[in-house]
């Protein structure tokens, strides 16, 4: 009896020892999205007989779920995430340095503007690979401006002026629409006015420098434009629908929206009736200008956790994920969205002939130029090629929506609001 | 023969048997994640690490000013909503309660807020509410000019408190009718017949009848609802954010963060808990008469 249960026991041990498995956590929630990752993972489980677990996470509960793992002894392997998290999880000592920095290096093909945002503060070293990028910027209706014979959105005083001139509430058509409340979009968006008058968060040594007069100034901009903006608290969403629905001229938005404004599919689950003729109508301006010139965007990073067992298996899924045909069938998952971080894939023919024709209908040229916009991507976590990763935790405290929402909610002045982000941070940081 | 004490401890025995697997099951269930909340709420508690810090966590919770903010608005909200929902609900099983046609349509519409689910609701109102495309800005504030066209009555940190609780109080009082209801119907007739021959108003047959033969049911509702409402958490967070309760306040401090305060939540559940445990038994005790 003994022998077959100790028989019964090596068998499973083995089974379970031999069955390789990957634990792969991405942040695509998207159904349609999972669907396409999972048919990837088929094929790398067909090719190379390692068994991959695919987990979804939304990326505000990355840090929970992660720790709620590590207490389990259940890490993945692989995480996809945004370079904000990626700097959180390894300023945590939670990821492993070498497999990125050798995959990079190989490589030699990968977008430096993209990798800035992976480099460890030492900068010697990477902790994660770019995997796709988005940039943010205004879209905006070239025809009105045209006929307005207004300058494109692209400074202060355009802006400013094109806000006045279409405004006009009464009639259900708003100026701009701002990031106006406490998540991401309302940062995203004051980030750009921010950093195109020189204003930061830290300076190149690490110092809080927030409550300096260029911040001041953007703050005292914001509030004015506000004015001008859509009501009520409104982010991504109302300045999607607004727009759509040709009840604002311009409004911020990362390159993710390049499908809603091209296919009546996506288009009619926002607004009611397809509007064929806003994709040639409509203009994207990738950076701003005030007292210097800036752009905004996010890059997706795929990280190895240190405390991986398959370093070997990781290995073999990075090859394989960054095979151009198992890439780009990825990146086209969301056309515009999902930009290559690697010119030998950005520059290929496949990439530009996405299933949907999305990219065609701007135009390669165009499409290249804004790939090219993820090199002059600035973030306020990165001064001067220094990496801050308790920018971390005051994006996640949501510490700049805060101060933007107490200055329409309850008319904060920007001396106010800054006495607030500055005791705010130090709360955070310590500093 | 076996002496009566043995047979007691023999059946004694065979009790505790019985329940036992009951016993084990909730002891996991519920005392295990109960202590092991008390456990972390002494460490800093990390993605990598964590470390002892003692009664910390508490001391940082008690004296942090946004938690106490915080706690009052629970209280506030906790009061205002089981106050509304009781008296709506009262009122409306009052009215339901007569005979009229078509009663049993208008009971199944009442029950409408509580039964539809949850999210459906909540983008309802956040469509209707909303400044630039919904219609209540649009007929009230664009055409007839009664409010501010630039009202946003959802997400303004101002009152987003005051809209959670009547969002509140009108999804949830269909429960408290129904509750209501069903005793209103088990009152004998003839108490109400012995009153009207003695000349009781209508009034004092409300006062003198229908309160007391209602006063468990509603003691019983109000706790019920009085935990579920300090606790609630998916109604207050998705129809506003800014609602700023404490579940939110902990919600924040644990997932929507990039630097989460395990411990510093853990030690939040746990005050919350002896102070939630306390008004619970003096609730009891002195409303209930338990």
């Amino acid at each position: 009896m003994k022998k077959i249960f100790f028989v019964a026991f090596l068998i499973i041990f083995l089974v379970v020892t031999a069955s390789a498995r990957l634990v792969y956590w991405h942040t695509q929630e998207e159904e349609s999205r999972q669907q396409v990752i999972a048919q990837i993972m088929e094929s790398f489980e067909i090719e190379t007989g390692i068994e991959v677990e695919v987990v979804a996470i939304e990326e505000n509960a990355m840090f929970s779920r992660l720790a709620a793992a590590a207490a389990a002894g259940t890490l993945p392997d692989v995480i996809e995430a945004g370079a904000e998290t990626i700097l959180g999880l390894g300023a945590d000592g939670l990821l492993d340095t070498a497999i990125p920095t050798r995959f990079i290096d190989n490589a030699g093909d990968f977008y430096t503007g993209a990798t800035r945002f992976v480099i460890t503060p030492a900068g010697n070293e990477y902790f994660a690979i770019p995997y796709h990028g988005w940039v943010q910027g205004i879209w905006y209706r070239k025809d009105w401006f045209e006929a307005a014979g207004l300058e494109a959105p692209t400074t202060w005083e355009s802006i400013m002026t094109a806000a006045k001139y279409f405004h006009k509430p009464e009639e259900g058509m708003y100026g701009i629409v701002l990031g106006k409340t406490n998540d991401a979009y309302a940062e995203q968006v004051f980030t750009i006015f921010s950093l195109s008058n020189g204003a930061r968060i830290f300076d190149k040594d690490g110092n809080v420098t927030i409550n300096s007069s260029q911040m001041k100034e953007v703050l005292q901009y914001y509030k004015d434009l506000g004015a001008y903006s859509a009501p009520g608290h409104t982010y991504w969403k109302q300045a999607r629908e607004l727009y759509l629905a040709s009840k604002t001229p311009m409004f911020f938005y990362s390159t993710y929206v390049m499908d809603d404004l091209a296919l009546a599919e996506i288009q009619t689950t926002i607004i009611s009736e397809f509007d064929p003729d806003i994709v040639k109508n409509t203009e994207f301006a990738p950076f701003m200008s005030n007292s210097r010139s800036s752009s905004f965007g996010q890059v997706i990073s795929l990280a190895v956790t240190k405390t991986s067992q398959n370093k070997l298996d990781v290995l073999k899924f990075l090859d394989f994920m960054f095979k151009p045909d198992n890439y780009i069938k990825y990146i086209h998952m969301a056309p515009g969205g999902m930009l290559p971080t690697r010119s030998s894939v950005a520059e290929s023919e496949a990439f530009i002939n996405d299933p949907k024709g999305i990219y065609k209908s701007y135009g390669a040229e165009k499409i290249r130029s804004i790939i090219y916009g993820l090199e002059n991507i600035e973030k306020f976590g990165y001064v001067e090629g220094k990496v801050f990763p308790e920018m971390g935790k005051i994006s996640g405290a949501f510490t700049i929506g805060n101060g933007i929402v107490m200055m329409f909610d309850n008319n904060a002045t920007p001396d106010e609001v800054l006495t607030f982000w500055r005791d705010d941070i130090r709360k955070l940081i310590g500093r | 023969m076996q002496s009566v004490s043995t047979m007691l401890k023999n059946e004694n025995r065979l009790g505790w048997r019985l329940v036992s697997p009951t016993v084990i099951l909730l002891m996991i269930l519920i005392l295990y994640p109960v202590a092991y909340n008390i456990y972390i709420s002494f460490f800093d508690y990390g993605i990598t690490r964590s470390t002892f810090v003692g009664i910390d966590n508490y001391l940082r919770v008690l004296k942090d000013g946004a938690f106490w903010k915080s706690f009052f608005i629970t209280v506030g909200f906790t009061l205002m909503t089981v106050g509304g929902s009781l008296l709506l609900g009262l009122g409306v099983a009052l009215m339901l309660n007569k005979e009229f046609k078509g009663r049993s349509i208008v009971r199944t519409i009442v029950l409408l807020p509580y039964i539809t689910p949850l999210i459906s609701i909540v983008f309802s109102w956040q469509y209707i509410f909303d400044p630039s495309l919904g219609p209540f800005v649009e007929i009230f504030g664009r055409q007839l000019r009664w409010i501010s066209p630039q009202l946003d009555l959802l997400n303004n940190s101002n009152n987003a408190f005051i809209v959670a609780s009547i969002f509140n109080i009108w999804r949830n009082f269909p429960f408290v009718y129904l509750m209501i209801l069903s005793r209103l119907q088990s009152i004998p007739d003839e108490y109400y017949e012995a009153a009207e021959m003695d000349g009781a108003s209508p009034w004092k047959k409300f006062t003198n009848i229908t309160l007391p033969e209602l006063y468990f049911v509603m003691g019983a509702v109000a706790l019920m609802r009085g935990i579920w409402n300090f606790y609630k958490f998916d109604e207050v967070y998705l129809i506003s954010k800014k609602a700023g309760t404490l579940p939110i306040f902990i919600y924040e401090r644990v997932i929507g963060t990039t630097s989460p305060e395990f411990g510093v939540a853990a030690a939040i559940a746990t005050i919350l808990m002896v102070i939630m445990l306390g008004l619970i038994t003096m609730y009891v005790k002195k409303v209930l008469k338990w």
